[in-house]
Order: structure tokens, then sequence, then C-alpha cells
């Protein structure tokens, strides 16, 4: 008899909290459309998960299709080396060949993933855990996800969440911060946009010169970057059009739907409802807050050497998260002057800040482990 | 000198582990950006002829 209801006697309080995370990011998903493609399947994972027995996962020593997801998935480290091929299809660099100058903003806007990594060491989290909090900083999804399935897997769960819920929420993030380090009268600074012709062949040979650089210089950077830069040449080349939306589309949404599911799946009750979980989260907030801090004072920093002054709120789009954050400081820059354009500019720091994260997370991957026997 | 101070890191605590990876990190993403920087003039510049 009591075979007949083990899905309602095997249920714990613990569970029934991770329903309630699970269907508020589903809410947040459909209902604020906060990264709906990643919240909705992770959070539905978080639920599949944490039913009784939790068959989809594991039932009487056999895996089920959640732990073969993760395993072939997350453990191989394959889906979000998959998303950066998407990504790098996506990613249109000529605004950044336009405007080199740009790519010192990718640089600064990845202070606060190194910044908040000193604090979580600070807060007694060890250099490995730490490393893969502090990359939420990143603001680049796939990144925090491949550093944290080498540095702490048994944080994914709440690393995930955080990166994908903070980068939906940048509109939120960066103009408070953006504001409390300009004054008016820098945040009213035009910059002129001369256009030029580019060489096409400059957009093919960039992502292989990288890939040889990286492969050369930091080797343990080679699967994130080159990755992004195969997904690149396949966009750029001019003979693979099919390939190119294929990756940008199909690639993208099979890979995003199998990723999102099964990072929920990594939240079980056990794992996420700890201390640690909230002291992650609030990080990744400060690792946001820190790296548009870093790239605005960046930019003031080299307006006191340049002739014609960069707009500082530029410095802000240094992160990842493209395009959200090239169009709010753009926003931005229209509320305060209507005749203000930047957006071009922006874009090129955005641009830059996808590089600047895959450099970062690569930078932290060779660092964390020289230091730790 | 560098291994020198890589074994003093190894052997320091975790906080000086922590700001070491800061600064090697920080300086080294600028590093390669600037790299890249110089890449993309020279690129330009080479590929435009």
């Amino acid at each position: 008899m009591q075979a007949l209801f083990i899905g309602f006697s095997s249920v714990t309080w613990q569970d029934a909290i991770m329903y309630v995370v699970g269907l508020v990011l589903i809410w947040l998903a459909i209902k604020k459309e906060y990264e709906p493609m990643l919240l909705l399947p992770i959070g539905f994972g978080a639920i599949l998960v944490n039913l009784p027995l939790a068959v989809a996962y594991e039932h009487e020593g056999q895996a089920g299709f959640l732990k073969i997801l993760l395993e072939a998935g997350i453990t191989t480290e394959l889906f979000p080396l998959l998303i950066f091929v998407a990504i790098g299809a996506m990613c249109d660099f000529r605004p950044l060949f336009k405007m080199p100058v740009m790519i010192f903003f990718g640089a600064a806007a990845q202070f606060g993933i190194f910044a908040t990594l000193l604090a979580a060491v600070a807060l007694g989290f060890d250099l490995k855990t730490a490393a893969a909090i502090g990359i939420i900083g990143a603001a680049d999804g796939p990144t925090a996800i491949y550093v944290a399935s080498k540095f702490a897997r048994e944080y994914l769960g709440p690393i995930s969440v955080a990166a994908y819920s903070y980068m939906s929420l940048v509109p939120l993030i960066q103009p408070p911060v953006v504001r409390a380090l300009t004054t008016r009268r820098e945040r009213l600074i035009k910059m002129e946009y001369h256009e030029i012709q580019l060489p096409r062949s400059l957009m093919v040979v960039f992502p292989i010169v990288v890939t040889f650089v990286a492969g050369f210089v930091a080797p343990i950077s080679v699967p994130l970057v080159g990755t992004l830069m195969f997904g690149n040449l396949i966009r750029e080349c001019g003979v693979l059009e099919r390939l190119s939306k294929a990756a940008q589309n199909e690639l993208a949404n099979i890979v995003t739907i199998l990723l999102g599911i099964t990072i929920g799946s990594t939240m079980r009750s056990r794992a996420f409802l700890q201390p640690a979980t909230i002291l992650i989260i609030l990080m990744g907030l400060v690792a946001f807050v820190f790296d548009t801090a870093g790239g605005v004072l960046f930019a003031k920093f080299l307006n006191l050497f340049l002739k014609r002054k960069i707009n500082p709120m530029i410095g802000a789009c240094g992160i990842s998260a493209f395009p959200m954050s090239a169009r709010v400081i753009h926003k931005m820059a229209k509320q305060e002057d209507p005749f203000t354009v930047i957006l071009m500019q922006a874009v090129g720091a955005n641009v830059s800040g996808q590089v600047g994260s895959i450099i970062a997370g690569g930078m932290v991957l060779a660092l964390v482990p020289l230091l730790v026997s | 000198m560098l291994a020198r101070l890589l074994q003093s890191v190894q052997e320091g605590s975790e906080i000086q582990k922590a700001l070491f990876v800061m600064v090697v990190g920080v300086l080294g993403v600028f590093g390669v950006l600037a790299f890249f920087f110089g890449l993309i003039h020279l690129l330009r510049r080479i590929l435009k002829k």
C-alpha cells in the first residue's frame, strides 16, 4: 500500500522549496522575459530533478535522461563549447575593427571577475570555487558554465542561474552604477564616428590568426577561443551560408534547450539549499557592479590623456552581455541628450567584451591550477 | 625570478593567491587584448594593399 503513495511520502520540504524556485524561474522567463531561453529550461529542470525519487535523474542505479545529458554535455564541457560555435557565428566584429581602441574596454570591464574572486576568498571559499563564482562577472553564460564545470561542479546550478539572471538584469544594474560614477557633463560628451571600409579578407583572417595566437600563448584557452573563432569563420568566409545559419539557429536552439534543462538538473535540493547559494547569488551582483565600474573608471582614466574625450558610459559596454549593454548605454546617452549617437562605439566595446570575457576565462583556467595543489 | 615569485605565492595564504590571480589576470587580459589591438591595426594595413 505504501508503494502506491511513495510519490507523496518521499517528498521533503526542501524539495517543495525547489519547486517554488523552479516555478519562480519559469515565471521570470514567461512574465518578465528575463533570459527566457535559459531560465525556463533551468526552472523546469530544477522541478524535474526534485520530483519524488528523481527518476528523471537516476533510478535504481540506472541513469535517467538528465544524468545522461549531464555526463555527456556538461562533464565533457561539450554543451558550452557548442554554444560558443553558435555565438561565434552570431558575432560581427566589424564595429570593433572600425574602432579598435574599444577593445580595451573589453579588458577593463572584466575587473569584476577578479575583484569578486578576491572577495569570495575573503568570505571563506577556496580558490577554485572563488574563481568559479568570480567568473559570473564574465557576463557570459557559456564561459561561466565552462569554468564552473571545471572548478566547482557542485555550484554549477547557482552560478549558472546567477550568470543568466544578472545578464537579463543589465538594464537595472548598469544605469545606477554609471550615474554614480560619472558627472552629467561627462555623460554629455559627444563622440565622432567615421565610417570606413574594411577589407573582407580581414574578417576571414582575424579568427584564424586569433586561434593560432591563443594556441601558442595560452593553450588552455583553445577550446573557448577556438570554438568561438570557428563559428565566426563559418559566418565570415562567405561560402558557408547554410552552416552559418544552422549554427546561429538550429545548433544554438537545440544546445540551449539541452544546456538549460541539464543545468536545472544540478539544482537538487540538498546541494542547492545552502547558505553558500545565497552568497553566490549576491556575489554575482557584486561582480556585475565591479565590471561596470571597471569599464567606466578606465574610460575616465583614458580621458585624462586624450584630446578627443571618450564618453565614459561607453566603458560599461565592455561586459559580454551583447547587445543588451550597448542598447542600455545608448538609451542612457539619448536620455541625457537626444542628439547624441554613441551606438556604434557602444557596440564596438560590447563585442570586445565578448572576446575579453573568454580571455579572462582562459586566464582563470590557466592561473588557478598553478596555485592549487 | 618569476619561478621564485610563483613558489612564494604557492606557499602563501589563499588571499595572497587570490591577489596574485587578480593582478596577473587583469594584466593578462589587458596584455592579450592590447596584442589583438595591434593585430587588428596590422591586418587592416596589410590587407588594405
